[in-house]
């Protein structure tokens, strides 16, 4: 990869005692969908969150090793969190919308980090997010009633579209649609693959099917380590290693 | 890595579609061990058995097929799994056609009990056929077992089938030659002669889906043709 | 193995047995609700009826001669000079407005003037002549005024005084009352409803029959405002603080644990912890509200951190961490987010807390609002300061009352209860309603 999105070298991450990652290195390449699978508690969440420094946040949490974005070490002293999550959005597993109108959801980002000039320019932010999440047609005539009153996709859409309002340039998206149903499901994963025209995506599934699907790099975890780490396809055919192949074909391991 | 699914109605289909290629592929063995006997004693009998016979052969490989349909669409198989039921299909394929040329032979030989004996041709196309019967047999014995080297050697030996071949496409020539009432006879053990050594380079198919099954690459190197009865002239 | 086939129209032992066990707990249960039911009925009934009639009171109304001579001799109309004669010149001016009256109407009666005089609560005298001060052109004209009858004779139209009693009583007698029940027939003399009884300050031991809330009232609104103003911001400041902020250690473990145990304190140590550092080392007012507000600050603290503790925690996760991934700051996420949503949680404790403060008497005892006040405290004077000056409050109020003599007081008490108890039961509606209103599901 020439020049990687997201570059994470030798990183550890401890909860307490109790090691959850382990000495894991991996480069995301840009414009790419990056599905991260693994059974249940091999560290793949863990792992995602440390690229958002959404792990800060717990305190008996520490994280060591090297992560770059763009080059730049998101651990160096200067770098201050919050500016960091403006650049790394993220999207969670459960829709969680503010308890606001669907306007104020999506305006909340470039609000507190003052990213319109103006009201009309507000109006235009919240537009283009809601277009690229491809909810703005369900919702355009309602934007003033409250986010919570949307079906289950809907409000994921309606999350993601929150995310990209700060127009970030990576997207960690944590499981996003093992809330939905399969059609709502369907939108998402092709949100996904537009969205990976303009965003580095990197996202934690559950299903394989749905990484083979909608990823073009997929990386396995298992036990807090990388395993394997390459092309979807060839990762899905061909696995070069044997934990790899038990996991993909549903074998116990 | 075990090798049991979490699933184990996984590994029964998987198993069960896989006893049905073994099935299949004992079938068709008999049917040419069967066919050269007839061929031999000019059983007509027999050669009826063998024709009738073909038909359970083709019967089982469209159940083939439907299985690894419903377990391609109900289970998704991948990497190893999906390697397996693309296999199965092919081999199924190759079976049935292998069938189809041991019942040729059947209808052929009906013909030839008819007309006078040819002296000693039918000697090189039973050993033909024996070679074809003993890889047919190798082929599946590596599939089962999942010998890579087995299956290598099957497919070395389709050169000996083709120069077998060779050489009973010059006998015949000859005894077509000295004979002109020797051609009706001649022209349908050539037909069968050929329809062996298809069965060879079938047989040598169902090998190198061996290979693909356990390595996950094709065989890489082209596969040895010595029918040179094409290319040299007046053979 | 055979399988029992058991019909599901045939009921089995165990579960005839576990449906029998459900209904006596069924029953033991109804049986603790109505024990409940039953204090709760027993104390309302007790306390309204021995209340009730606090609020009615019995006035006479009385066509009082204003005579310029005894009044205002000097004839200026000046009540600067008006104010030299006290009640003690009024008095006679009263008594025999009355005994005219009576005259007037017919009423024989028995009872010499001074007797007469004292029918007429010692209160009026006071209001007469706060009137005339107030309106010096009364003088010289007749003045029609309702006014306080005296405590046996407003008894005696409650039923609390019978003739047999009266009989035996030193301030009234039998005459006396029959009199009073000749005035009733005539219409001078009614029983209404009486505001003073919420508005009047406390009266001497003499007189129960003006004695009223109005000081109590506002020395406990004094107090409240008090509380609010101070135990809300820092209660709610340092639960998030505590919440939100600090790090799960041992060192927060201990804090957790002492506001818990803070709770639970006696109130009266907080009264002594008041007297202690308000009064003795601070050098404030004694009785004043603001310690009172402040004392009751201390105990109202841990019940608003415990509250608004909790109203944070069941903000969900998903929240904080929605807006943390947006990019908000820690103080961001609580104060545009978590906050809000846990606004109602926070409202409810915190009025909850209130109520209980409003209820409270041991810790004002103890810094000494156990006085006897008339005036009605100024929110603010140059020498007392800020809610300087001396007050009380309903629950105090109602100790004072119990501890007097006449049997008057005992109904103020009941009264006052009455009054409290619907103040609390205001403020709990309040919480709840608010709560509903604000609840959400998320």
């Amino acid at each position: 990869m020439t020049h990687p999105k997201i570059s994470a070298q030798n990183v550890d991450v401890r909860y307490g005692d109790t090691v959850a990652i382990k000495d894991v290195s991996v480069d995301i390449a840009p414009n790419t969908v990056t599905a991260f699978i693994g059974p249940s508690g091999c560290g793949k969440s863990t792992f995602l969150r440390c690229l958002n420094r959404m792990n800060d946040t717990i305190d008996i949490c520490q994280v060591t090793g090297d992560i770059r974005i763009d080059g730049e070490d998101i651990f160096d002293r200067n770098v201050d969190p919050v500016q960091l999550r403006a650049k790394v959005g993220m999207v969670f597993q459960k829709p969680n919308p503010f308890p606001k109108s669907i306007f104020d959801n999506v305006a909340y980002g470039p609000k507190i980090h003052g990213l319109a000039r103006n009201k009309v320019d507000m109006a235009k932010i919240v537009e283009n997010a809601l277009r690229k999440a491809a909810l703005w047609s369900e919702v355009k005539d309602r934007l003033h009633s409250p986010g919570t009153g949307l079906s289950g996709g809907q409000q994921q859409r309606l999350c993601i579209a929150r995310a990209i309002a700060t127009a970030p340039e990576v997207l960690l998206m944590d499981e996003p649609c093992s809330a939905l149903d399969p059609i709502a499901t369907g939108q998402i994963e092709e949100l996904i693959n537009d969205l990976r025209q303009n965003f580095c995506v990197v996202i934690v599934t559950h299903s394989m099917q749905q990484a083979a699907r909608i990823s073009q790099k997929t990386a396995f975890f298992h036990l807090g380590s990388l395993v394997e780490y390459g092309d979807t396809d060839q990762i899905f055919t061909m696995p070069n290693d044997p934990r790899t192949e038990s996991y993909i074909t549903g074998r116990i391991g | 890595m075990t090798n049991d699914h979490i699933s184990s109605a996984f590994d029964t289909d998987l198993d069960g579609v896989q006893a049905e290629i073994m099935k299949m592929g004992g079938l068709v063995e008999n049917a040419i061990r069967l066919g050269m006997e007839a061929l031999e004693s000019r059983d007509d009998t027999l050669a009826q058995q063998v024709r009738s016979a073909d038909e359970v052969i083709d019967q089982l490989e469209e159940t083939i097929n439907e299985h690894a349909a419903r377990i391609i669409a109900l289970r998704a198989p991948t990497a190893i799994d999906l390697r397996l039921i693309l296999s199965v299909i092919k081999i199924s394929s190759n079976l049935e056609r292998i069938g189809d040329y041991a019942k040729n032979m059947a209808k052929r030989t009906q013909l030839l009990s008819q007309t006078a004996p040819i002296s000693d041709s039918v000697g090189t196309l039973r050993r033909m056929t024996r070679t074809v019967e003993g890889m047919l047999k190798d082929a599946l014995d590596a599939y089962i077992q999942r010998d890579a080297a087995l299956a290598t050697d099957v497919i070395a030996r389709d050169v000996d089938v083709d120069q077998m071949y060779n050489a009973l496409f010059r006998e015949l020539l000859t005894f077509m030659m000295e004979d002109p009432r020797n051609i009706t006879a001649c022209l349908h053990l050539h037909f069968i002669s050929k329809n062996t050594e298809r069965m060879g380079d079938h047989v040598t198919s169902i090998a190198e889906q061996v290979v693909y099954l356990t390595t996950g690459t094709k065989p890489d190197e082209a596969r040895p043709k010595a029918d040179e009865t094409s290319t040299k002239k007046g053979g | 193995m055979t399988l029992r086939t058991q019909s599901l129209l045939v009921r089995d032992d165990r579960t005839r047995r576990r449906n029998a066990a459900e209904r006596r707990f069924r029953t033991y249960g109804r049986c603790a609700v109505g024990i409940v039911a039953l204090a709760l009925t027993v104390l309302l009934v007790t306390v309204v009826t021995n209340g009730a009639s606090a609020f009615r009171q019995t006035f006479i109304t009385l066509n009082i001669p204003l005579p310029e001579a005894k009044l205002d001799k000097t004839g200026t109309r000046n009540p600067a000079v008006m104010a030299k004669v006290t009640t003690l010149g009024y008095a006679p001016v009263l008594r025999d407005a009355l005994v005219q009256q009576l005259a007037d109407l017919g009423i024989k009666t028995a009872l010499s003037d001074k007797e007469t005089g004292k029918m007429i609560s010692k209160e009026a005298v006071a209001t007469v002549r706060d009137q005339v001060l107030a309106n010096p052109d009364l003088v010289g004209t007749i003045l029609t005024i309702d006014l306080l009858v005296e405590g046996r004779i407003d008894g005696y139209f409650k039923g609390r005084v019978t003739m047999e009693s009266a009989a035996l009583d030193g301030n009234t007698s039998p005459d006396a009352l029959q009199i009073a029940q000749s005035l009733a027939d005539l219409g001078v003399i009614k029983t209404r409803f009486n505001w003073r009884f919420l508005t009047a300050p406390d009266a001497s031991d003499q007189r129960p029959e003006a004695a009223g809330l109005g000081v109590a009232i506002l020395g406990s609104l004094y107090m409240m405002t008090v509380v609010l103003v101070l135990a809300l911001p820092i209660g709610v400041a340092a639960s998030i603080y505590l919440e939100e902020f600090t790090p799960k250690n041992r060192l927060s473990d201990l804090i957790e644990v002492n506001i818990s145990n803070l709770a639970a304190v006696p109130s009266i140590v907080f009264g002594i912890l008041g007297l202690a550092i308000f009064i003795n080392f601070a050098g404030f007012k004694q009785s004043s509200p603001l310690v009172g507000g402040l004392v009751l600050t201390l105990m109202t603290l841990p019940t608003i951190i415990i509250s608004t503790r909790a109203a944070l925690k069941a903000v969900p996760m998903s929240i904080r961490d929605a807006a943390l991934g947006v990019g908000a700051s820690k103080m961001q996420s609580v104060f545009h987010h978590v906050l809000p949503l846990a606004a109602p949680g926070i409202l409810t404790g915190t009025i909850i807390g209130l109520a209980q403060a409003l209820g409270e008497t041991a810790p004002l005892l103890l810094i000494g609002m156990v006085a006897f006040v008339r005036e009605y405290p100024a929110v603010y004077n140059d020498t007392a300061g800020l809610f300087g000056e001396a007050a009380t409050a309903l629950p105090v109020q109602v100790f004072n009352w119990t501890q007097r003599a006449d049997p008057g007081f005992a109904e103020r008490a009941s009264g006052a209860i009455i009054t409290l108890l619907v103040f609390l039961a205001i403020m709990n509606i309040a919480a709840v309603l608010l709560r509903r209103r604000f609840e959400r599901r998320w």
